[in-house]
């Protein structure tokens, strides 16, 4: 064992990790967005809005992320002919994709108001978008908010995958420290160790979220 | 709230529509560097000299300074500041990397084969090497006829060696065949060799002196055996750009013929580099073949 | 428009259909077994989880932390570059030298262990969900603790939870994809090899996501008949 090795590559290594948050942090806003707007139109009366919605959900759920980075990096561009570089290609790949699982989230949020809620608003002579905004939305956020974040550690741990085109994030630069040192074990202990931390400090916020809405809805 | 939706909708839509029937392909390179002022270029990160990251976590090496020498000419050419984007690329996707225009030209040792050609266009050959194997020292194997029943690695994305190793298989040199063993990249496959999950490690002769001398203890691995295959470099470009491959075919000969190509070939591979490789003569008349007069 | 020349031909001309094929049945293979080890291991430490017994349940609480905490690439790699080379040196050059696809193994052992900490999540919340009358008319018919757990609880939460366990089972399922990363030829790892011969990725990928779109399909069509066959009279069955 030899964990100087650590200490030498530390500045390379932990350098990784701000492009890995940003990622994430690109994913979850972007995905969150993107995936409000699906949810919705999931629940849309419209067809031309709930099947193609439907239809995105579904897809995208069905592909493993990895194949839907190598679409938007090596394929996308051949057929659009607009090249996007490493970087947004995995932000494109990864709010396209989060997007789908945050639509369910978004659903299943919305879909746990009380109908009550709705008429309530409507009798208070709120129109359609108000009761959207200010009775529904507050309270389908507030139930969403542990699968949230859950799904927010979700996808820090998803980062890693850009791995696969090259994205010097994290760790990618404990692989490309380990070729050169030929120090496994040590060195994905260290990695392991991090995710393991960063990811458990996301874990407690989203019980602390847990705990709180039980107080806030009886 | 509704029409709200259907309009996101119909703007996406367009957006889409729009992206997937703009003209693709319609200009040169040249003239999308002129206009961006950016030009993008793939290098290897783990192939000691060519592309890899040093031990500051710099990433470095003989390709780059290429590329740096095309950057300038760039420059020089265009009559303003030019920046030199660098993407890393793998042996995997070097080629869909430039076919679908991420890199505008791919520096990272690749053999120029006709199979490829189809796909992308090449430069001028610009390095000249042949496939050996690398092994621990010591090792029973010598030459290719001990590979038999073994475990060997190679690149998954070395398609040139693949064949070259599947050849020797087929002509019965190798007989009972190796089992091939697939590495991402040749820096996993010497980890791999390393680490024992194979007896041998295959690719071209400057590659395996770069993961030799990139070795904690260079002096336990060997590399044995004659030449297998004969592997030209060339870098990879886009199909049918004539404008942008004859502009970097004529900087390759500018190199070659005011002596700054061997400048750079001897900071990486001379006497007192970390792998000392020096030129042989084919390689050198190769070089000379390809300097043609102005 | 764009410039490419579609020849789907790739996917069935020789050696590329043989290679497609085994990649596929790789995957499938491959999330197959790590499923059943996942179910296996996963039951147990659920139920670690529920045992009255404190450390047993620190146990199971720490397996399920620290595996769903640490990215499976992390643990892939892990088992794939460290784990070998944490062995006796005989038995690592043993492994190496006789076992043929050793990464094939080694990405199932990921795959299981990383998935079985869903696994026991999912079963727990299952386990949980079970009223506590029904472990009191258990134990008040006289069954000891272990047939109260695996002729009452378990049945019944095993319903509660077969829709969350179709969920992790195509999770595994895609997931399987990692594997490529270590030289693992599934079927996203076949496609990027075939394009790496004939530059003709958009076919191969293309037919890469429709296995899992197929297959992602299939199950779900599966577990919804399932479902209903399972489904306890009395309980609100998923509607979709």
């Amino acid at each position: 064992m030899d964990w100087q090795v650590i200490l030498r590559n530390l500045e390379f290594m932990v350098g990784g990790l701000a492009l890995t948050a940003q990622l994430a942090a690109i994913a979850l806003t972007g995905g969150l967005l993107w995936g409000i707007l699906l949810g919705l139109g999931r629940l849309s009366r419209s067809p031309w809005i709930y099947y193609p919605a439907t239809l995105y959900v579904h897809f995208f759920r069905s592909q493993p992320l990895i194949l839907v980075i190598f679409w938007f990096y090596f394929l996308v561009p051949v057929i659009t002919g607009k090249p996007l570089g490493t970087f947004v290609s995995t932000v494109i790949a990864f709010v396209t994709f989060e997007a789908a699982y945050f639509a369910e989230i978004v659903r299943a949020g919305v879909q746990s108001v009380p109908k009550g809620q709705v008429a309530a608003g409507y009798s208070c002579g709120l129109r359609y978008h108000q009761v959207q905004l200010y009775v529904i939305l507050p309270q389908a956020l507030r139930s969403m908010l542990p699968a949230l974040t859950t799904q927010a550690v979700v996808i820090f741990q998803d980062t890693s995958l850009a791995y696969v085109i090259g994205l010097r994030e994290f760790l990618r630069r404990v692989n490309l420290v380990d070729t050169r040192e030929a120090r496994s074990i040590e060195l994905y202990c260290f990695a392991a160790f991090v995710y393991l931390v960063l990811c458990l400090l996301g874990s407690r916020v989203a019980h602390r979220f847990e705990r709180r809405r039980e107080v806030a809805l009886p | 709230m509704k029409n709200l939706l259907r309009g996101i909708l119909a703007v996406s839509l367009m957006i889409w529509a729009c992206s997937v029937t703009c003209p693709a392909h319609a200009e040169s390179v040249m003239d999308r560097i002129e206009k961006t002022g950016k030009v993008s270029m793939g290098h290897r990160e783990g192939a000691v000299p060519f592309g890899f990251m040093d031990e500051k976590g710099q990433w470095v090496g003989f390709d780059m300074d290429l590329g740096a020498e095309l950057a300038k000419a760039l420059e020089a050419k265009l009559g303003k500041k030019i920046e030199y984007v660098k993407v890393p690329m793998n042996p995997k996707n070097r080629i869909p990397l430039v076919a679908n225009g991420t890199i505008d030209v791919g520096i990272g040792s690749t053999t120029i084969t006709l199979e490829r050609e189809e796909a992308v266009d090449f430069s001028l050959p610009y390095f000249l090497t042949g496939t050996k194997l690398l092994v621990a020292k010591g090792s029973p194997i010598r030459d290719y006829r001990q590979l038999s029943g073994k475990k060997v690695g190679v690149g998954s994305g070395s398609t040139a060696n693949i064949k070259g190793l599947q050849k020797a298989i087929d002509s019965k040199l190798i007989d009972p065949p190796c089992d091939m063993v697939l590495f991402e990249d040749h820096s996993k496959g010497f980890l791999g060799l390393q680490q024992g999950k194979v007896d041998a490690y295959f690719t071209d002769e400057a590659m395996l002196a770069g993961m030799r001398a990139k070795a904690q203890k260079p002096e336990e691995w060997e590399i044995v055996g004659a030449f297998l295959t004969y592997e030209p470099y060339g870098f990879i470009l886009p199909k049918d750009d004539s404008k942008w491959r004859d502009f970097v075919n004529a900087t390759l000969i500018k190199l070659y013929k005011d002596g700054s190509f061997e400048k750079i070939y001897n900071k990486w591979f001379g006497q007192g580099s970390q792998l000392v490789l020096p030129m042989t003569e084919e390689y050198k008349i190769m070089l000379k073949v390809l300097s043609f007069p102005d | 428009m764009f410039h490419y020349d579609f020849d789907w031909s790739v996917l069935w001309r020789h050696p590329y259909g043989a290679m497609f094929a085994k990649g596929v049945w790789t995957t499938v293979s491959l999330s197959l077994v790590a499923w059943g080890i996942a179910l296996a291991l996963g039951l147990m430490v659920a139920l670690c989880r529920v045992m009255p017994c404190r450390p047993a349940r620190i146990l199971g609480g720490a397996y399920v932390e620290a595996l769903r905490n640490i990215p499976l690439l992390v643990q892939l790699f892990f088992w794939y570059f460290a784990a070998p080379a944490l062995l006796p040196k005989a038995i690592e050059r043993w492994l190496y030298a006789n076992v043929r696809d050793l990464p094939y193994y080694l990405a199932i052992l990921a795959l299981g262990t990383y998935t079985a900490a869903r696994v026991a999540e999912a079963l727990r919340s299952g386990l949980l969900a079970v009223p506590p009358g029904q472990l009191r008319a258990a134990f008040s018919t006289g069954l000891s603790q272990t047939g109260t757990y695996w002729h009452v609880i378990v049945p019944y939460a095993f319903r509660i939870v077969v829709p969350l366990l179709s969920t992790e089972f195509l999770t595994c399922f895609k997931n399987s994809s990692l594997a490529m990363t270590v030289g693992v030829m599934e079927a996203t790892g076949t496609a990027s090899y075939i394009d790496s011969f004939t530059f003709h990725g958009l076919e191969t990928t293309t037919a890469a996501s429709l296995v899992y779109l197929a297959t992602s399909a299939s199950v779900i069509l599966l577990m919804t008949w399932i479902e209903k066959k399972l489904h306890i009279p009395g309980m609100i069955v998923r509607r979709d």
